[in-house]
């Protein structure tokens, strides 16, 4: 039953899938220009092109890397300065001035910043580290801000150590808050260090692949590596969701 | 060690809730805190354990004391289990005697067989029962509790307050206790003070002499102390 249920499932989306694909057949068709939109064999070729080659995966792992590397940091600082800014209001009001600046900034201001300040390489990690950073931090100082004070006085009266009240009470509260902030942040941190990777061109990077494609006019290849990024996409977020789901579970 | 409670003052901005209050509890008696809902009687427990600041004066008792609070409500952990969260109060301690108190205070108060249970699993009186095994675990110089036996069967209501009474006995904790029933506070109280507020005030103090042993099997000897108790307001 739960089978069978399953596979219609899966049916759906396979029709509506394949209901995309034929649109953008007709759009090809009717546009008629491979320049502007490319054919889906074209670009499935330069996708099958793409992956046989070694150079690809040595590709995915650097800009995955930076990414990761960027919302890790992301993730020290904010939720280190978001618990401390959770608990001192004074410290709050000073970074809150900051943060809500970094957010009201157009990335590609930071972008052509952060060219001028690192190695190409390094700036999709500040950048994707910059845009992370104040998600992670707002929802880390909601999640303290939340907390039941009953709690913190039932642990105060009871004595509990300020390092047990910070692990067993603080922590485990903010969990949701910080998946929700993870879960944000990554999908956000994946496309603006894509982005800053097209303006920094590391050697090895998926925004540099962007970059040439367009260059030589290769709509086939750009539409490609866009499907990868898409694809990487979804893979991080449905990984993370399970981890979330999870890490719901054990709470 | 006696307690002291002088010209307290504490006041949720325009409403006085303690106005120069003073009491003075004596250490070898259980006391009860009797009065309406509203006079005060929480706020009186919270500023007595340190929980909330008085806006003036003292409580003067022995520094470092340990509180065995049950609160009006249960504050538990919501994501530890019923186990964990009698432990946590024990965290300094072996992990053996660990053991072994949260399974004595959760045998205590019925729960033995929900140890592994969430709070969200359980009843509120089941939480209350927590709580209450919380407590004991922690044993405490000083055992604090509001409306501890809300919500609970007659007959565990009993054997908690036996079990309270012996191990009063044995540790001579400072004990003091709200109720709103009057037959919970002639089992096990000495002293019963009458309150009314806010502001809070001893409308009367009374004094049990009928001695606990007798208070089960002999209870018309409280009848006396029942007509009073139920005469007021
Ligand atoms: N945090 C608070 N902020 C404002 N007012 C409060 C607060 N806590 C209590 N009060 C007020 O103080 C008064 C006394 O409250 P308290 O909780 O001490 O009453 P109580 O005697 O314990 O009542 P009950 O028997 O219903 O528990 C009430 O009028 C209440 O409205
Ligand atoms: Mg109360």
């Amino acid at each position: 039953m739960l089978f069978i249920m399953r596979s219609r499932r899966w049916i759906k989306k396979l029709v509506i899938g394949l209901l995309w694909l034929a649109l953008w057949h007709i759009t090809y068709k009717l546009v008629d220009r491979a320049l502007y939109v490319p054919s889906i064999t074209s670009v499935m070729k330069a996708l099958l092109g793409l992956i046989i080659d070694v150079r690809f995966w040595q590709i995915i792992a650097a800009s995955v890397y930076r990414v990761l590397a960027g919302l890790f940091l992301s993730l020290v600082f904010g939720v280190s300065i978001g618990v401390l800014c959770g608990l001192n209001g004074l410290l709050f009001d000073f970074i809150n001035p900051f943060v809500k600046a970094i957010r009201a900034t157009p990335v590609i201001s930071f972008i052509i910043i952060a060219l001028i300040w690192f190695k190409s390489t390094n700036v999709p990690i500040f950048i994707s580290f910059l845009m992370c950073f104040p998600i992670i931090w707002t929802n880390v100082v909601s999640g303290i801000r939340n907390i039941d004070v009953k709690l913190i006085e039932m642990a105060k009266v009871y004595q509990l150590k300020r390092s047990l009240i910070i692990r067993k009470i603080y922590l485990p509260h903010i969990k949701p808050f910080f998946t929700a902030g993870v879960i944000m942040a990554l999908g956000l941190g994946w496309k603006v260090s894509v982005a800053a990777e097209v303006l920094s061109h590391p050697q090895y990077a998926i925004g540099s692949n962007l970059h040439s494609a367009k260059a030589y006019l290769d709509t086939p290849l750009l539409f490609a590596w866009t499907i990868v990024v898409i694809l990487l996409s979804f893979i991080f977020e449905s990984f993370f969701a399970l981890w979330a789901k999870e890490s719901r579970k054990t709470l | 060690m006696n307690l002291s409670i002088k010209n307290i003052h504490k006041s949720y901005g325009e409403l006085k809730v303690l106005e120069d209050f003073n009491l003075e509890l004596d250490k070898s008696r259980i006391h009860c805190f009797f009065g309406p809902s509203g006079c005060g009687k929480t706020t009186l427990m919270h500023v007595m354990a340190g929980i909330l600041k008085p806006d003036s004066g003292q409580i003067i008792m022995s520094s470092d004391v340990r509180f065995s609070y049950i609160f009006q409500e249960e504050r538990l952990l919501p994501w530890m289990t019923v186990k964990e969260n009698v432990a946590l109060v024990l965290q300094e301690k072996a992990p053996a005697y660990v053991e072994r108190k949260v399974l004595e205070s959760l045998s205590l108060v019925e729960l033995s067989d929900f140890s592994q249970y969430y709070p969200s699993a359980l009843s509120g009186g089941m939480r209350q029962r927590v709580s209450i095994a919380r407590a004991f675990a922690y044993e405490g110089d000083v055992l604090a509790m509001d409306e501890p036996f809300k919500g609970l069967h007659l007959k565990l209501k009993q054997n908690l307050m036996d079990a309270i009474y012996k191990y009063w006995v044995l540790h001579k904790p400072f004990t003091y206790f709200i109720t709103h029933d009057i037959d919970d506070a002639l089992y096990i109280a000495d002293d019963i003070y009458i309150l009314d507020g806010p502001p809070m005030k001893i409308i009367e103090k009374i004094n049990i002499e009928v001695p606990h042993e007798l208070r089960k099997t002999n209870p018309e000897l409280l009848m006396d102390y029942k007509m009073r108790l139920s005469g007021i307001r």
